[in-house]
């Protein structure tokens, strides 16, 4: 039997993209005559009456490692070129696993790995599919098709790959220092705005490591050096205009 | 003429709730440990979750379940106390050992983790999780962070986001 389960974490209508994704699946394995028999695993232990349920229910379910194994792709060829690679990334965290799907393509630009053929060597009892464009389901949950869904198969290892809700981020970004802090905001645009929001209400890690702010002939009159003690490491500010003077060098503790 | 509420549960033996997990597994705690849970609190408040009844937690797999009740059993007393003077250091160190062992985990076990604290509002959980998730990323280049936490990789317009970012604050990255 096949089973997927759904794993988003936009908030939409759980009826709805339930309904579409099924219609969407059947067809992409070519049996849109079989809608019914793909069940969805959140269905069988919660039925999804809203999109809060369906973003948590996903969001907890599914977890098992034991069962938990990527096997179905569907794989949007600009984003990952090779299916394998994704599924040798986020598959089932062995490579010799990913040797034993086998995939079959579809049409150009997706490629599907029958889960039927998974299940039936006994690599998994339970798809999941991750939707990897999350941006899809707030406005365009209606629209939701195979062609406007690129879908990735991952498996436990990679599920911090789902959006985090934003409050969640700002808890891991304000326990950061500083340049740690900077680094994470341009991992992608929802930790950016993340970092954003949090160094506008000022919610960053209350106990920073002090920083050592030094001036220094060798970074000349326009740059200071920031010396981080928890990396015990120098960073080069450049400073806006006027130029410093930088006669000697000076130290300052920055908290 | 409403008669006082009963069955507070602060006296004799302690309270016991059962919580169902969303595989249908049940749970029964200490609702002292539960109540950690600001979601399940006004709940067992009002009386639920004793007897026969338990509280249905649909977003909750027992994995994650029995996870996160072993952390707020371990917890409870310390709770209960406020934190407060009975607390001595080897208890603190205790927990803390406690702590840094319990997140000594899976990445998908840690996600399952996150989200269970933040939909069951545990807030030292909470705290706990992001704290380990904040030492995954300490002291790498945001490539090295989407690696690290199996992000796929980025589409050109997030790249040249990324690129935008790295540009302006350039000394980060150096």
């Amino acid at each position: 039997m096949r089973t997927l389960s759904l794993n988003t974490n936009v908030l939409v209508d759980a009826a709805d993209i339930l309904k579409e994704c099924s219609r969407a699946f059947a067809k992409i394995i070519g049996l849109p005559e079989s809608v019914g028999t793909i069940l969805w695993t959140i269905s069988r232990t919660h039925s999804p009456s809203s999109s809060r349920s369906l973003t948590t229910a996903a969001a907890a379910g599914g977890r098992d490692r034991h069962h938990t194994t990527a096997a179905w792709l569907v794989h949007r060829s600009q984003r990952l070129r090779d299916p394998f690679e994704a599924v040798k990334r986020f598959g089932s965290g062995t490579e010799q696993q990913s040797d034993l799907v086998s995939p079959t393509r579809i049409r150009a630009g997706y490629t599907l790995i029958d889960c039927d053929d998974i299940i039936s060597r006994g690599i998994s009892d339970r798809i999941v599919v991750i939707t990897e464009n999350w941006k899809f389901g707030a406005a365009a949950s209606h629209n939701f098709s195979y062609n406007s869904c690129s879908c990735i198969v991952l498996e436990s290892m990679a599920l911090m790959s789902v959006e985090l809700p934003e409050d969640i981020l700002m808890l891991i970004l304000g326990a950061l220092e500083v340049p740690d802090l900077v680094r994470a905001g341009s991992v992608c645009s929802s930790w950016h705005g993340a970092y954003t929001n949090l160094r506008d209400i000022g919610r960053c890690k209350q106990q920073q490591t002090p920083c050592l702010l030094f001036t220094a002939k060798s970074y000349g009159a326009g740059a200071a050096g920031l010396y981080s003690l928890t990396e015990k490491k120098p960073y080069r500010l450049a400073l806006p205009d006027p130029p410093i003077c930088c006669c000697s060098l000076r130290v300052y503790i920055c908290c | 003429m409403a008669a006082p509420e009963s069955g507070d549960g602060n006296n004799g033996a302690a309270r016991m709730v059962t919580l169902i997990s969303s595989d249908n597994t049940r749970f029964e705690v200490e609702a002292a440990a539960a109540s950690l849970s600001q979601t399940l609190q006004l709940t067992i408040l009002d009386g639920g979750g004793g007897g026969g009844d338990g509280i249905p937690l649909p977003n909750v797999d027992s994995a994650t379940l029995s996870k996160v009740l072993e952390y707020c059993i371990k917890h409870a007393p310390a709770a209960a106390n406020g934190g407060a003077p009975n607390a001595t250091a080897v208890d603190r160190a205790e927990l803390e050992r406690f702590d840094n062992e319990f997140v000594n985990i899976d990445q998908s076990v840690l996600y399952s983790l996150i989200m269970a604290a933040h939909n069951l509002e545990i807030e030292g959980l909470q705290s706990l999780v992001a704290k380990k998730v904040a030492d995954m990323i300490k002291g790498k280049s945001p490539m090295e962070i989407r690696r690290t936490l199996g992000f796929p990789d980025p589409t050109p317009e997030e790249q040249a986001e990324m690129n935008a970012h790295m540009l302006e604050y350039g000394w980060a990255y150096e």
